[in-house]
């Protein structure tokens, strides 16, 4: 796996074959919209390479996460689906499954125990 | 006997620091191999009470380790090892919750000392925790700017608080978090600043193309934006949380919001904070005006 390290970043991005692995590493409630922008910009940039297909959103590092962080997941879930891959989550806390289940998101995607599982589900379904 | 995990990819430093630690024979002494390794031995069995992580490893490094550790066990103290050249990195891990940093070169006069300091500093944290544990009922109001970075901080003390006076669990914290901050985010941006969800996304496509115009700047810095404030009350006891969030927008019709019950959508226009506030708290409700809010989360039962 490749990663992507940047200075100083809330997001960690890996890549693995045609996956783009995306960790926040906060809530993101108190960042500024430019802050924000340049988290999306670089995860943008990653999911326009030519070999990314599919999407895999880490959510290890937040004890939970808001209505930003969904709106960010549904974006790069439709930006997936448009190259004809697709979104899933893993590591998420007992907190975080309930969000996804309170915004029925849960029936969107799949959701894995660990990134390995997601990874190979994603490569099962190539 | 303090608990104290010793994480390090390189096997000879881990064998060098936990013998430096060892010997000292006032420690228990255990061993990761990397951040994700350490995160996973915390989620196995109880967290230890003192990290000393190195700040470069494979997997999960020192830096993401302290923001997980943060997140997950914040009463856990984290004590870095830097290397040459890692100084910027040790400053962002401080400012992340890293306890303190030792360089590598100086572990042998410098470890034993500073891991005696964090021990103590957790204890002290601790008679705290059981000080905020005894109190009965708090109540404190805030009054603050348009500013979402005090958001943060604001949810993190609601959380002690409701953790702290036993009225949820470590869990359930969190719930109280992800609630309140929805209603503070939801009154800074579509409240106080008035701008909509459209507006939002076609800001930040501006901002993502690099156009000066920031739409969230400007509001803030002009009136009448600039000039509203949003009014926090909470009040915690013994049986329930009760928090009043009022800003000073023109409001909005509380009548043309799903229902509790309706499903969630891919619309944003649904009101996805809302439904996190419905799912989270046990009573939500809105003045006529819709602009102020009040959630009550009652204890959780044992």
């Amino acid at each position: 796996m490749s990663t992507s390290p940047r200075p100083k970043s809330y997001v960690r991005i890996d890549r693995s074959g045609n996956s783009l692995v995306v960790a926040p590493l906060f809530t993101f409630a108190s960042f500024t919209e430019a802050d924000l922008v340049a988290e999306w910009k670089a995860v943008n940039d990653q999911l326009e390479g030519a070999e990314i297909k599919n999407v895999i959103v880490d959510l290890g590092e937040i004890p939970y996460f808001g209505s930003t962080v969904l709106e960010w997941m549904v974006q790069m879930w439709r930006r997936a689906k448009a190259k004809g891959g697709n979104l899933a989550t893993c590591n998420c806390s007992e907190v975080g499954r309930e969000i996804l289940h309170a915004a029925r998101f849960d029936t969107l995607w799949n959701e894995f125990a660990s990134r390995d599982e997601a990874l190979s589900s994603m490569s099962a379904n190539e | 006997m303090p608990r104290i995990l010793v994480v390090d990819d390189s096997a000879v430093d881990r064998r060098f620091v936990g013998g430096l630690l060892a010997r000292e024979g006032r420690y228990q002494v255990e061993f990761a191999e990397d951040g994700s390794q350490a995160l996973a031995q915390m989620r196995q069995s109880a967290p230890p009470d003192l990290i000393v992580t190195d700040l470069q490893m494979p997997n999960r490094n020192g830096l993401e380790l302290v923001a997980a550790v943060r997140m997950h066990h914040a009463e856990v103290p984290v004590i870095l090892m830097t290397g040459h050249g890692s100084e910027a990195l040790a400053v962002e891990a401080l400012q992340r919750g890293a306890t303190g940093y030792v360089p590598k070169p100086q572990l042998g006069e410098r470890l034993v000392e500073a891991v005696d300091e964090a021990l103590a500093m957790s204890r002290a944290d601790r008679t705290y925790d059981r000080l905020i544990s005894c109190l009965a009922r708090c109540s404190f109001a805030f009054e603050i700017d348009s500013d979402p970075s005090l958001i943060d901080p604001l949810v993190d003390l609601v959380q002690q608080m409701v953790a702290g006076m036993k009225l949820t669990d470590a869990t359930g914290r969190f719930r109280v978090g992800a609630a309140l901050k929805e209603a503070l985010l939801n009154a800074v941006y579509r409240g106080n600043l008035e701008i909509s969800f459209q507006e939002m996304q076609a800001a930040r496509v501006s901002l993502l193309e690099g156009k000066e115009e920031n739409l969230f700047l400007r509001r803030r810095s002009e009136p009448p934006y600039s000039d509203r404030k949003i009014f926090v009350d909470v009040t915690i006891d013994a049986h329930e949380a009760h928090f009043v969030v009022r800003d000073q927008g023109p409001g909005f019709n509380p009548a043309s919001l799903p229902t509790a019950g309706q499903p969630g959508s891919l619309d944003p226009q649904t009101g996805r904070g809302l439904i996190l506030m419905r799912a989270f708290m046990d009573e939500i409700s809105f003045n006529d005006r819709g602009n102020v809010v009040t959630l009550i989360k009652r204890r959780e039962a044992a």
